[in-house]
């Protein structure tokens, strides 16, 4: 177990890298487009719009290929970023990209309808109907609006998850139609055979990537561990235990703190996988809690042993392994304290260096709380139960009685907590309980990089 | 991503994009300064001078006449070498007809294919342009009918680009110039 100021700044470092990493492939292609003459060329209003078409063109391609390897499930990737971060990224570049695309159509509209002299939708049409590969990229851009309108939040509270996936997997149809225009007509890479086969050399490997990370490798490696229910357990507050075996399957290396994407192979969820957090991994299984939320996840409460599964994972930086600090503060809310009983169960440490923090709602009724006394009791961690009706405002802790002297939750943190500041801090709950979480711990000045946060809204 | 990463990506970002712009500049320049007498295509060739003694020129014009074909030295405007193959044929015709030269443009070969035209002259005026070879990859050559018209047009390449064409475009008037070089 290392620890250190030295890895925490190795963890930055790897971050930043990441980061600058698809930065630099968005300036790449840019580049290739100035030192080509891409703007010295323009010198009039229709060929201004050109250059503003062919430069969004680029720069779009490259951010889709990024927006694409963002969900490509690339385990040294997920490592470094976690799969929510991932997640979170691709969701808010759908809109960027959306309006680069757009842009790049209608400035290419533009251009070519003031050099022809006509309107700008009989140039639409002449377009579309003289060149294939346009007609192709007119439907892709068509079938990605159509995407990213069925993303916005507003849609997304309406549709049904099931319409939402399936409209989603247009987007595959809509990258394909858009291949062609581009190495057909595109002037850049016409002109320049280097920059065209630096961009096969991304398309190829980021399709590559996601053939095999998201689709084969899990379903291949699910099947030869013949992977499939052990037992199932209900548990206080609605939750059952889920226990997975196979053969060799502590090989999937899963670390305490980590989830999985469950695939539950019956004829009605097959195809819909769940996130879930590993809860324990004793001898050679590995557990998970599940909440009864609804949708499929009452239908896993009465799942039967020996039902085949897909395990996807194990994901999330929500982990001992990017711990820096001999102190750790563990807060869970809800149904989110099975990846912090797991972390309490396995993190290295010395009687007092950890302390957990369990929000309930009612004491009486909270999932694995036996769990967690034992495990605290066992290994002299630090433990707060905190039971009481939530505050009026937003906030994490429980409400104050009327007989408290009213404070601050972040000094009431510091009373229950000591060493806060000093700590690496795990945080799994509802996202605006976290939110909450993480606000009280900025002010007391916390390290961004030494907060943990576990989304488990997807 | 850290503060001083980010500083440090931003600097080199806009470095590499400042000298990215000033090559990109320095090769448009260029391209035009390439362009062989592009500052000095715009004026149509007002003497139909035959610039290579080979030239077979069936001219009958008035003895007074100007354009008194094989034997005029060439223009002051044309001080470019002697063109290998021009085929002047003038039409004989009444003696205050117009005089009608023909001249074929070097085979100019760029990104896309090869340009190649062949231009009519009536009186020093552009009238005609034919495609003696004009392959282009993907439909670029759909441009040419509209850059012939340009160039009768405007007597000269002294006109825009089309755009998607520009390398099309280029080497159209490359092949132009070379034409108007053989008068």
């Amino acid at each position: 177990m290392v620890l250190g100021s030295f890895k925490l700044l190795r963890l930055e470092r790897r971050r930043d890298a990441v980061e600058v990493l698809g930065i630099l492939a968005i300036l790449a292609p840019t580049l290739a487009f100035l030192i080509n003459g891409g703007l010295a060329a323009a010198n009039d209003l229709a060929s201004w719009f050109n250059a503003v078409n062919r430069l969004t063109a680029l720069v779009g391609t490259s951010l889709l290929l990024i927006h694409m390897i963002l969900v490509a499930r690339i385990p040294w990737l997920e490592q470094i970023l976690g799969l929510d971060k991932l997640t979170h990224a691709h969701k808010k570049l759908g809109k960027p990209l959306l309006y680069l695309l757009l842009a790049h159509t209608i400035t290419a509209l533009i251009s070519y309808s003031i050099s022809d002299g006509v309107g700008v939708f009989t140039t639409l049409f002449n377009l579309i109907g003289g060149y294939t590969d346009l007609l192709l990229a007119f439907i892709g851009l068509v079938l990605m609006i159509l995407v990213v309108v069925s993303s916005i939040t507003a849609a997304r509270r309406k549709l049904s998850y099931e319409a939402w996936y399936l409209i989603h997997l247009l987007s595959y149809i809509s990258i394909f139609a858009a291949i062609p225009h581009q190495f057909s007509l595109g002037t850049e890479f016409l002109a320049e055979p280097l920059l065209a086969a630096y961009f096969i050399a991304l398309y190829v490997f980021v399709g590559l990537n996601i053939v095999w990370f998201r689709f084969l490798y899990p379903i291949v490696r699910s099947l030869a561990m013949s992977l499939k229910v052990a037992s199932v357990r209900p548990e206080a507050n609605r939750t059952t235990s889920m226990v997975i075996g196979g053969k060799r399957i502590e090989s999937l290396g899963a670390e305490a703190g980590q989830f999985f994407m469950l695939r539950v192979l019956t004829a009605k969820q097959w195809w819909r996988p769940h996130p879930f957090s590993v809860s324990a991994s004793p001898n050679n299984t590995i557990r998970f809690t599940v909440g009864n939320r609804g949708d499929d996840t009452s239908l896993l409460q009465d799942i039967k042993a020996g039902t085949r599964v897909i395990l996807e994972g194990p994901f999330g930086v929500f982990s001992e392994s990017k711990r820096s600090k001999q102190h750790v503060l563990l807060l869970a809310a809800g149904i989110g304290v099975a990846p912090i009983r797991a972390l309490a169960e396995s993190l290295a440490a010395e009687p007092g260096d950890v302390t957990v923090v369990y929000r309930v709602t009612d004491r009486s009724n909270a999932a694995l709380l036996d769990e967690v006394e034992r495990i605290c009791l066992e290994r002299s961690h630090t433990l707060h139960i905190l039971d009481g009706p939530r505050p009026d405002g937003p906030g994490f802790l429980p409400k104050q009685e009327a007989s408290e002297k009213p404070a601050p939750e972040y000094a009431r943190l510091i009373g229950l907590a000591p060493f806060t500041a000093e700590s690496d801090i795990y945080i799994c709950g509802p996202s605006a309980w976290s939110n909450a979480a993480v606000h009280s711990l900025k002010k007391i000045n916390v390290p961004k990089a030494s907060i943990h946060v576990e989304e488990f809204a997807w | 991503m850290r503060k001083s990463t980010l500083m440090v990506t931003s600097l080199f970002a806009a470095s590499a994009l400042t000298v990215a712009w000033n090559t990109g500049q320095l090769t448009a320049n260029n391209e035009i300064l390439l362009l062989p007498a592009e500052s000095t295509s715009n004026p149509a060739p007002t003497e139909v001078a035959a610039a290579d003694p080979n030239a077979t020129s069936t001219a009958t014009a008035e003895p007074t006449a100007t354009a008194s074909a094989p034997a005029t030295s060439p223009g002051p405007g044309q001080t470019a070498a002697p063109a290998p193959s021009p085929t002047a044929t003038a039409a004989p015709t009444t003696p205050a007809a117009p005089v009608t030269v023909t001249a074929n443009s070097d085979p100019i070969t760029y990104k896309y294919g090869t340009v190649q035209i062949s231009m009519t002259t009536v009186d020093g005026a552009i009238t005609k342009i034919k495609m003696l070879q004009g392959d282009a990859t993907n439909g670029r050559d759909s441009a040419y009918k509209t850059l012939i018209d340009a160039t009768i047009q405007n007597q000269g390449t002294n006109y825009g680009n089309i755009s998607g064409a520009t390398f099309t475009v280029d080497a159209f008037k490359k092949a132009v110039d070379s034409a108007l070089l053989k008068f």
